[in-house]
């Protein structure tokens, strides 16, 4: 970011009643004028003792412009997490276990479409389609403006950034899990099973997912900065009030103590959910333990 | 697997539920018995404290809560807002030497919190402006002030050290004292996203990323005209959105709008366009000293092409303005004649320059530059090549830039784009910016100056603003002009208490600037916002203390029924 041209102070300078001195001012004042390792060192000092340093454009607290927006963007990726896995799961297990079916072919196909359509395009679609020429859902914010908090009202505009978020990871995600699926139905555990007599549904549900699910877990893991990745377009298309809005627009007018918490934010995020991953591997698989 | 099926089918009955519920939802939206008004802004204000921000859309959101002292009208006189009258030398609120403005405040006035709006906060505004803590973007004219004495509650007298030209247009807006007066700083002040003003109407909620909402204020003292019970500012990912949400009835007004959209929004009934003429034009900038290195942007080494006036001449005849603002600008904009295209300080007489390509080719010849094989010219075995430079992702500059391209080869110059992102083209003498340090021939954009016009014009045209190393690159003077004619002028429009005085030293520094040519104007911009048509009472306004906002009598606006 640094390396780019422009920076925090660039707007200023086109401005008659802005003098170079205050320019100056200001560059001394928000820390600019030092070196760059100097800069970074300053940050990190501050860091670890809990402060996130200020804005650039709108002076206040880091975390607390991170913290206005987090909730937001939990609440959309979370459900889209959600609903892509239960979309997912089904569509994954009845397309492994029906190979070659009319629903598998048309599957694998939806899902290579799926996972072909970046966001960004996908998401003008379904605004065209649904907000402009059916008129069916808002294209875009939380909540209709002026009316009292309601569930419903939350749950028609959750749809569409919901649609697109989900439909992206679920694609993937059906696919991964039909390909697990196929590997583990071959396996001798699972013909011994259905060679004892058990029911082809205990078989499948009980101890081929079971297995074929880990994988899964691992990648639904691994890809949560790619759900986060996702937001940033989702939430700019749809104007969702979320951290990768704010992301996009503090990375365009260099804000860089808003990037670097938002960055840092997330690496967070992603340590958390390893680690969870790593409790759910131990819960599917007892042969997994952790001293 | 029949079970699996009919989970399946199951599944999918369920989400059709789903969906329709949403659908009921979405259409139930009950209508509520206050005027509320929504408008789509595609940038969300970084706070709403204009010593602090510098976006333009912190202007527009700000003014339905903030008043000035003294604010511009739509045909750009002054008027008083927070003092009973404008003060001038003839009605005594200016001293004979400019020195000492007397500011009578109205009686009566009130913060949107009751608290009573006295002559402490005129002073506690200076006070905070010049606060060493506070990051304010400028501190122009405030630290010019000697003292402000308030012998009363209602009058504030300003005192400064030397005489500053735009006196009127500072404390715009006035801050509250009682608010901000008792902390260290007011950087990170709650005031700055919840305000406290003394306008129509008051911020009550903003949520970050998605709106900011205002509600009448009940302490305004017209309260009782102001139709408008609430008002939403939504924050929309693009200006595009925001057409799209006009259209569809969501939004009422959309701000900012650029010359382009017009003829899309014409077409709709239901949607009426606000165009203000504003201040700004949008111009060619003539380098006159060498583009090359070492001595680039040194006046003492003119440029090979462009430091002779004839050529300059040239090119404006060459340029049919009138053309371009028909095919381009869809007729709409005015062409662009002078730096002050409107106002008290405007120079009526300056006509906009013809266009003559016989007289163009004329003056080139007279200057020595003879048609060469491929129909541009040349002397001395210099080719008559120019770039041409402006912002990068701008369609209409583009367009623009084809046009000056085929017009000027006409003449026999050849001009050459090579545009750049603003953040580059805009840059700071640190960041070894082409415009601050002189490497270029032409750069197109826009610019203007504010209804005082001193800091613009003496910062563009006085030849002791050209950007050096010993200045730090500081001034406007990009074109490296000097001209001791024109220096005199902007010496006395900038000295002289006189506002009549004044505007007589403007009108002739007007008609020098289109006699040396260091800038072509080409057209004045337009503001532009969409408006559905049952929002009334606007008046478009091209001027502003800061900048010029549709929202600026917002108070009067009502919605027809």
């Amino acid at each position: 970011m640094q390396a780019l041209p422009g920076g925090p102070l660039a707007a200023y300078e086109n401005n008659p009643e802005i003098k170079a001195e205050d320019i100056e001012r200001l560059r001394h004042e928000l820390g600019l004028d030092r070196p760059l390792h100097i800069q970074y060192l300053r940050w990190l000092g501050n860091f670890l003792q809990g402060d996130w340093g200020y804005s650039y454009a709108t002076k206040r607290p880091v975390l607390r412009e991170i913290w206005d927006r987090l909730p937001n963007t939990i609440y959309l990726t979370g459900l889209s997490l959600i609903a892509s896995l239960l979309i997912a799961i089904p569509v994954g297990i009845i397309s492994a276990t029906r190979q070659y079916s009319v629903f598998d072919h048309v599957v694998t196909t939806l899902t290579y479409v799926g996972r072909s359509m970046p966001i960004y395009y996908s998401g003008l679609l379904l605004i065209i389609v649904f907000s402009i020429w059916l008129r069916w859902f808002p294209s875009g914010g939380m909540n209709t403006l002026g009316q009292d908090f309601s569930l419903l009202d939350s749950l028609h505009h959750l749809f569409l950034p919901l649609l697109s978020l989900s439909t992206l990871i679920a694609a993937k995600y059906a696919r991964f899990l039909r390909t697990s699926m196929l590997e583990v139905i071959h396996q001798d555990y699972v013909r011994t099973a259905a060679a004892k007599g058990l029911h082809e549904q205990i078989i499948i549900y009980k101890h081929a997912f079971r297995n074929a699910s880990i994988p899964l877990v691992t990648i639904v893991a691994i890809d949560l900065p790619v759900l986060f990745a996702g937001a940033l377009f989702t939430e700019t298309i749809y104007s969702w009030p979320g951290m990768g809005r704010l992301f996009v627009n503090s990375s365009l007018r260099f804000d860089y103590p808003i990037v670097m918490g938002i960055v840092t934010a997330i690496a967070f995020l992603v340590v958390i959910c390893n680690l969870l991953a790593d409790m759910i591997y131990a819960m599917l698989d007892p042969r997994i333990t952790y001293s | 697997m029949p079970l699996s099926r009919r989970n399946t089918r199951m599944k999918t009955r369920a989400f059709a539920l789903l969906l329709f519920a949403m659908m009921v939802a979405g259409f139930a939206s009950i209508g509520t018995a206050e005027d509320t008004l929504t408008i789509a802004i595609y940038q969300e204000p970084e706070n709403l404290n204009t010593y602090i921000g510098v976006q333009t859309v912190i202007t527009y959101v700000h003014r339905p809560f903030a008043e000035y002292l003294i604010d511009v009208n739509e045909k750009g006189e002054y008027y008083p807002v927070l003092v009973k009258e404008v003060p001038t030398v003839e009605n005594g609120g200016v001293s004979e030497d400019g020195l000492t403005i007397t500011y009578h405040l109205k009686e009566g006035v009130k913060w949107s919190d009751g608290e009573p709006f006295t002559s402490a906060d005129v002073k506690f505004t200076w006070e905070a402006v010049m606060n060493e803590k506070n990051m304010v973007k400028s501190r122009s004219g405030y630290d010019l002030i000697e003292s402000i004495e308030t012998p009363d509650e209602h009058t504030a007298i300003v005192k400064y050290k030397e005489y500053y030209a735009p006196y009127l247009t500072r404390f715009a807006p006035v801050l509250p004292e009682h608010v901000l007066g008792d902390l260290p700083d007011i950087n990170d002040a709650p005031y700055n996203r919840m305000p406290v003003g003394t306008g129509p109407f008051m911020v009550t909620e903003w949520v970050s990323g998605d709106h900011i909402t205002m509600e009448k204020n009940p302490y305004y003292r017209n309260a009782d005209q102001v139709k408008i019970d609430k008002i939403f500012f939504k924050i929309t990912p693009s200006r595009e959105v925001g057409i799209a949400q006009l259209k569809a009835g969501d939004v009422d007004v959309v701000w900012d709008l650029i010359e382009t959209q017009i003829p899309e929004m014409e077409k709709d009934p239901d949607i009426d366009l606000y165009l203000a003429n504003s201040l700004t034009s949008e111009r060619l900038i003539l380098n006159h000293s060498t583009p090359e290195p070492p001595h680039n942007g040194d006046p003492d080494y003119p440029h090979p092409i462009l430091a002779d006036l004839k050529v300059r001449k040239a090119i404006q005849y060459a340029i049919d303005k009138q053309l371009i603002v028909e095919k381009l600008l869809y007729g709409k904009a005015e062409v662009g004649t002078s730096e002050i295209p409107a106002g008290w300080a405007h120079n009526p007489d300056l006509e906009p320059s013809e266009y003559d390509l016989e007289k163009a080719k004329q003056l080139l010849e007279e200057a020595g530059w003879k048609v060469g094989e491929d129909g541009i010219r040349e002397k001395d075995g210099v080719r008559m090549r120019l770039k041409i430079t402006t912002t990068t992702g701008n369609k209409l500059r583009e367009q623009v830039e084809q046009v000056l391209l085929s017009m000027l080869k006409k003449a026999g110059i050849e001009l050459y784009i090579e545009n750049v992102p603003s953040s580059v083209l805009f840059g700071s003498w640190a960041n070894d910016a082409d415009r601050k340090k002189g490497r270029y021939d032409i750069m197109m954009y826009t610019t203007g100056p504010g209804i005082d016009p001193q800091q613009q014009y003496e910062g563009y045209f006085h030849s002791k603003n050209i950007p050096t190393e010993e200045n730090g690159g500081s001034g406007y003077n990009y074109t490296r002009h000097r001209d001791a004619e024109l220096d005199n002028y902007l010496e006395i429009a900038g000295s002289a208490p006189s506002m009549e005085k004044r505007a007589e030293a403007y009108r002739k520094a007007q008609e020098r600037v289109a006699e040396i040519l260091p800038h072509i104007y080409l057209y004045r911009r337009l503001s532009i916002n969409g408006i559905r048509s049952h929002v009334k009472g606007w008046i478009p306004n091209g001027y502003g203390i800061i900048d010029s906002v549709a929202t600026w009598n917002i108070g009067d606006w009502y919605l027809e029924k």
